[in-house]
């Protein structure tokens, strides 16, 4: 691996991150279709634009690299597309209104979602009855959405049995796991979770089940509820206690709420000697986790973009379509965090990792 | 004595095998000279490659004398490239930080040395690599093993083309003046069929004295008849018996193997095609809605499975044609067919082409068997058959590792092409040596009513579906498909493909003579079915163990040796059963043999094809290996008993093909 | 038959000579895939290093066509492998995006026949990005191959011919060897044992079953 390239590379693209919108470089690619278009731009009258595929996107925070991950896939596929986006800011009551909006006059052949709340907006839960008013003739591709079978946005990963499909961003919890035995070996990992969270209690059973295969041991440790709501009280506590009982790993699951509180958490592991495995790449890089799995947004566009030519050039019904997540993850390690605790990465692991230092 | 012709195969044999020898010599030292030297930059590569990575470790922050994980990927390194003893990290002032594997002290031992610097060009120390010379000509030996699979696909060509020579009608005057030089030295005074107009004068002084004696001897014995002089009848018989005089030898059945050479050929030509096809058949593009393992597997199953159809409504055609015509319609459309799958640019086309071969393959087997069983008989038909499956075995044997290198040096398409003219030589050569005008005897039919009733012989179905068929199945699928697919996988050539697929024909064509004996000696004929098909079941089982080179070797050994062990006694097993049905039902017997035995070798890829994609390829074989050691188990229940009180006849491989499809 | 025969030996000295010229060229064509597959692992950990650093920025979203620093990384590879002689990487369709040879830049490599070696790029979805291609110096390959050639030219030529010469001696030992056979074969006293002493038993039984002994008649009817 040439280091300085791979450096500069990873520059480019931090800064293309922050810019938020598509960067030089890619409009590049865009231009193979002879027509970049900034994002948000209005459409065309769709009568106008026979040849192109118009889709609707939807994002939750203005444009990512989700969003760029998943344009550029139809430019590098040379399949003409006319893109309206619109954002909700960060407020999911606001797609109704942009649906009533926008589909009588764009008239989308596919609306693309991003995250949660925006999907469960637009195409509701399986179970909802038909006069919700939720989309049910327009294809909806997701992305971004961390569990759509305990959100009920489908009763199972191979078929939504509806007009849904898309991409999962959560790394399956025994990669993870396998990640962290090859930069650690371990007999005993700590979590720390919200059990009001069925997500993260699912995490939790899949962790007991491979630490099963290798003959570890997990140490869950709950967040305090007070009511149904967790708090983050004591979890510095918490930390200091899975490492007093011999934790040699803290792992973070993708828990909505312990994201909140990561500033609070990271400081107390590094300050207790232990070492952290985050789900997030913002814990990562925000607080001060020591290494960690993720998915690339930009690969998890592309990868719902994939799902969305599908449906699109080769008439694939959505329900046909797996819901699926990536190939290929991003290994991260928090190089400062890595000095601090003394514990320093494989070095075969430098090959394939990205290292922030 | 040793005729000439058996003397000079000997001699020829003694010569190649001192000439291979001399030429594998030369083989090590060249690749010393030239391969050496590539490997020790190969070291330098490696090493160049680890220390980047350990440049990269420190660059981001790892302390030098702290790094984790690199004894690990050293012996990561090491496992991909086994021709280094020792990779090592040394800091600047000496010290060992990293270690995997250990040189010997000393030695001639080529050593690279890569530094490692920091971001400022400070040397922090560096990756030494051991590339260990017993290793280097450990590769070469590796190299050696190949060169000496080599020897001995020359020297069986050789013989076969002895056979072919010694076959030709021109050497029918040789043929005459050793018969009677051999029968004298063996003190048979009988007088000798066929003495050929060249050799006459050379042979006449001795049929002179032999026609006198035997007048002399009828005359003698007349005269005591007449007389009823029974003592002197009793002596003259007496002595006519031991010396054979008087009496007529028949010519050996030389017309019975004369189709040995064409046989061999053609055989040759399909065996070239067996290690790139799979790969030749995936190259053509992968058809809607199939996965690659299938597109792999389907000529070679349609191949097979048409084979095995063939074989019982081509026994009655290849007989209304004649074998001769039979044998050049069906070599005929195999080239032709070897020709369309050479330049067919379409998977239709090219399956098109291969069932076209198959029906002209069925047909030339069909043929030549019958060519056999029609000219022989008695002990002479088991004979002749046992040369007859001999000229398959070779084929077999010799096929794939020359196909081999012909498709890795020249392509697919040429192999192919070789295969075509491989098959109109057999073509040329069957029109030379198989008799023109046949007698048309009446054989027999085998039809579908045949095969019912030899089904109901006792025994003889647990026999068939619980060895015979399993055998077959396993056989056809490791060594046609699997193991090609898994081999190309890691990286093989067609050539070393081809030379892995040596394996089991080298062991059966060693092995088959020696447990038939065996299995004579302690007549324990289902056991050894039962034990082979234990052995090549559980071989191929132990692949799940660990799925590696070295166990799928181990697989095909036991296979070999399974088969080399089951076979001859299940053949004997099925001949005694065909006996005991009575004459009418005996071709059925065999007929079902023949049918359940193709059947195995058709639906052994197909399965593989459909386990391979599902189950990968440790699961597949292993799944594959626990059915034979089933079927044999099932045997070893069912059948056993029935098959103790069979009569005794010598095992051998005459009536199964051992190793041919 | 002395024309048979002496053809027969010359064909079996023919087959002798050619079947060690067949070991010969094989044990050649094993060597040079042999020496190939050295040089082609060599050059593939570079095209592997290529390959990574691809995939590590197309994770990131940097399409291969925005990785202008791959020229550097291209260029670096080649020069610190004096096996490769220059080194490419196309898109899906074979067309160089970089190279470390820049006038390459934009050519169509489905059209290069020459052989080279190849390994793909992929992103994280499992798709073909394009290929790094390493075009090896043949020179190395040519060099290597005739210096095998030379080498087992050297020692195969005389063992041919030593091969095809026994061949012919042996053959011409056994012919005269049968030759000598013949001509004893005619005379019944030159026999080999076996078939003098079949004969005697034959002379002997003969000569007590010619004339029955005229005492034994008489005696009988006496």
């Amino acid at each position: 691996m040439d280091r300085r390239s791979l450096l500069a590379l990873g520059l480019g693209a931090g800064a293309a991150g922050l810019v938020g919108s598509v960067p030089g470089a890619l409009a590049q690619t865009n231009g193979t279709n002879g027509q970049p278009r900034p994002a948000g731009a209005p459409a065309p009258a769709p009568a106008a634009r026979g040849d192109a595929f118009r889709v609707l996107m939807l994002t939750f925070r203005g444009d990512t690299d989700v969003e760029r991950g998943f344009r550029d896939y139809f430019a590098a596929n040379d399949i003409k597309v006319e893109f309206m986006t619109r954002d909700v800011e960060r407020d999911a009551s606001k797609v109704k209104p942009i649906l009533a909006e926008v589909l009588p006059t764009f008239r989308p052949n596919l609306i693309y979602t991003y995250g949660t709340p925006l999907t469960l907006g637009v195409a509701g839960p399986y179970d909802a009855p038909p006069t919700a008013g939720f989309v049910r003739d327009i294809p909806v591709v997701f992305a971004l959405v961390a569990a759509p079978v305990q959100v009920k946005i489908a009763p199972s990963l191979a078929s939504s049995g509806r007009n849904v499909t898309g991409a999962v961003h959560v790394v399956p919890t025994d990669v993870q796991l396998r990640a962290m035995q090859s930069y650690k070996a371990f007999k005993k990992v700590g979590v720390i979770y919200s059990p009001n969270e069925s997500n993260s209690v699912a995490i939790i059973d899949e962790m007991k089940a491979f630490a099963g295969t290798i003959g570890a041991e997990v140490l869950a440790q709950p967040l305090t509820m007070v009511g149904n709501k967790p708090t983050g009280d004591g979890v510095e506590d918490f930390v200091r206690n899975l490492k007093a009982q011999g934790a040699e790993w803290l792992y973070l699951p993708a828990d909505t709420f312990l994201a909140t509180i990561f500033d609070r958490v990271g400081p107390a592991a590094l300050a207790a000697g232990l070492p952290t495995f985050g789900a997030t790449e913002f814990f990562l890089r925000e607080g001060l986790g020591l290494v960690g799995l993720v998915s690339r947004y930009y690969s998890v566009g592309q990868l719902a973009a994939s799902k969305a030519a599908e449906i699109l050039v080769q008439h694939v019904p959505p329900q046909d379509i797996p819901i699926e997540t990536l190939k290929r993850f991003a290994l991260i390690i928090n190089m400062n965090v890595a000095k601090q605790l003394g514990v320093y990465p494989p070095i075969a692991m430098l090959n394939y990792a990205e290292v922030i230092t | 004595m040793i005729g000439l012709r058996g003397g000079i195969s000997i001699a020829i044999v003694i010569i190649l095998c001192s000439a291979l020898a001399v030429i594998g010599w030369g083989a090590e030292q060249a690749a010393q000279r030239t391969i050496a030297p590539e490997i020790v930059a190969k070291a330098n590569s490696v090493g160049r490659a680890a220390a980047d990575l350990v440049q990269r470790a420190a660059a981001v922050g790892v302390p030098f004398d702290r790094l984790v994980g690199v004894n690990r990927y050293f012996d990561d390194l090491r496992a991909a490239n086994i021709e280094f003893t020792q990779i090592s990290l040394n800091a600047a002032g000496g010290k060992e930080l990293a270690r995997s594997g250990e040189a010997s002290p000393g030695g001639d031992a080529p050593r690279v040395f890569v530094p490692v610097e920091d971001a400022d060009g400070h040397r922090l120390g560096d990756v030494m690599i051991v590339v260990d010379p017993s290793v280097v000509s450990q590769q070469v030996g590796a190299v050696l093993v190949d060169v000496a699979f080599i020897g001995i696909v020359a020297l069986l060509v050789a013989l076969e083309l002895v056979a072919l020579v010694v076959g030709t009608r021109g050497l029918e005057s040789l043929v005459a003046v050793e018969r009677r030089l051999k029968a004298l030295k063996r003190g048979v005074l009988s007088r000798q069929e066929g003495g050929a107009g060249a050799a006459g004068d050379l042979i006449l002084p001795i049929d002179r004295h032999v026609e006198t004696l035997a007048e002399r001897h009828l005359a003698l014995r007349a005269e005591a008849e007449r007389r009823g002089d029974g003592e002197a009848i009793a002596r003259l018989d007496e002595i006519e018996v031991r010396t054979g005089l008087g009496r007529v030898q028949a010519a050996e059945s030389e017309a019975a193997i004369a189709v040995r050479p064409a046989l061999f050929l053609f055989m040759l030509a399909e065996e070239l095609t067996r290690p790139f096809l799979p790969r030749a058949a995936q190259a053509l593009g992968v058809p809607a809605g199939f996965g690659p393992d299938l597109s792999a597997s389907l000529p070679i199953v349609a191949f097979m499975a048409v084979v095995a159809l063939c074989q019982v409504p081509f026994a009655s055609l290849s007989e209304r044609l004649g074998r001769r015509p039979g044998f050049l319609a069906g070599a005929a459309l195999a080239a032709a067919g070897y020709v369309v799958s050479a330049i067919s640019p379409h998977y239709d086309v090219f399956l098109a082409a291969r069932v076209a071969t198959a029906v002209g393959y069925a047909l030339v087997f069909v043929s030549a068997q019958g060519h056999v069983v029609d000219l022989s008989s008695g002990a002479a038909r088991s004979a002749a058959l046992a040369v007859f499956v001999r000229a398959i075995m070779v084929a077999s044997l010799c096929g794939p590792p020359i196909g081999g290198v012909i498709a890795d040096r020249l392509g697919p398409g040429v192999a192919f092409g070789t295969s075509a003219g491989l098959a109109l030589v057999a073509l040329l050569v069957a029109r030379l040596t198989l008799p023109a005008a046949e007698r048309h005897r009446s054989v027999a039919n085998v039809g579908l009513a045949d095969l019912k009733a030899a089904a109901r012989a006792p025994g003889l179905m647990s026999l068939l579906l619980g060895c015979a068929f399993p055998a077959k199945f396993l056989f056809a699928a490791l060594c046609f498909l699997l193991v090609p697919l898994e081999l190309q996988r890691e990286g093989f050539s067609s050539a070393a493909i081809g030379r892995f697929q040596m394996i089991y024909p080298v062991l059966m064509v060693i092995g088959v003579p020696f447990f038939a004996a065996l299995a004579d000696r302690f007549s324990a004929r289902a056991g050894f079915v039962v034990a082979g098909g234990l052995v090549s079941g559980i071989g191929a089982m132990a692949v799940l163990l660990h799925p590696s080179v070295a166990l799928i070797v181990v697989a095909l050994v036991a296979l070999g040796w399974g088969q080399a062990m089951s076979i001859a006694s299940q053949s004997a097993l099925v001949a005694d059963t065909a006996t005991s049905m009575g004459a009418g039902r005996a071709a059925g017997v065999l007929g079902l043999f023949r049918l359940v035995e193709r059947s195995g070798n058709a639906a052994g890829p197909a399965s593989a094809g459909f386990l391979l994609s599902t189950l990968g390829f440790a699961s597949a074989t292993g799944f594959l290996g626990a059915v034979a050691v089933a079927g044999a188990l099932l045997f070893a229940l069912s059948g056993r008993r029935i098959f103790v009180h069979h009569s005794r006849r010598p095992s051998s491989a005459a009536a199964s093909e051992g190793s041919s499809a | 038959m002395r024309r048979t025969t002496l053809g027969l030996i010359i064909v079996f000295a023919l087959i002798a000579a050619a079947c060690v010229a067949f070991g010969a060229y094989f044990s050649y064509v094993t060597l040079i895939n042999a020496h190939r597959g050295v040089i082609e692992a060599r050059c593939g950990i570079a095209a592997q290093r290529v390959v990574d650093v691809a995939e590590k920025a197309a994770s990131l979203g940097i399409a291969l066509p925005a990785q202008q620093a791959l020229t550097a990384v291209l260029e670096r590879e080649t020069r610190v492998e004096d096996a490769i002689r220059s080194m490419d990487l196309t898109d899906e369709h074979g067309i160089v995006l970089y190279s470390s040879e820049p006038g390459r830049v934009g050519l169509d490599t489905t059209r290069d026949n020459e052989r080279g070696l190849t390994r793909p790029v992929r992103n994280d979805i499992g798709q073909s990005l394009g290929r790094v291609v390493v075009r090896y110096d043949t020179k190395i390959l040519t060099d290597g191959a005739s210096a095998l050639a030379s080498d087992l030219r050297r020692i195969s030529l005389p063992t041919l011919l030593w091969a095809g010469a026994a061949t012919l001696v042996i053959g011409l030992l056994l012919a005269a060897l049968l030759q000598r056979a013949v001509r004893r074969a005619a005379e019944p006293h030159l026999w080999p044992p076996a078939a003098r002493a079949a004969l005697a038993s034959v002379e002997e039984a003969h000569r007590t079953s010619q004339s029955p002994p005229a005492g034994a008649t008489g005696g009988g009817a006496a």
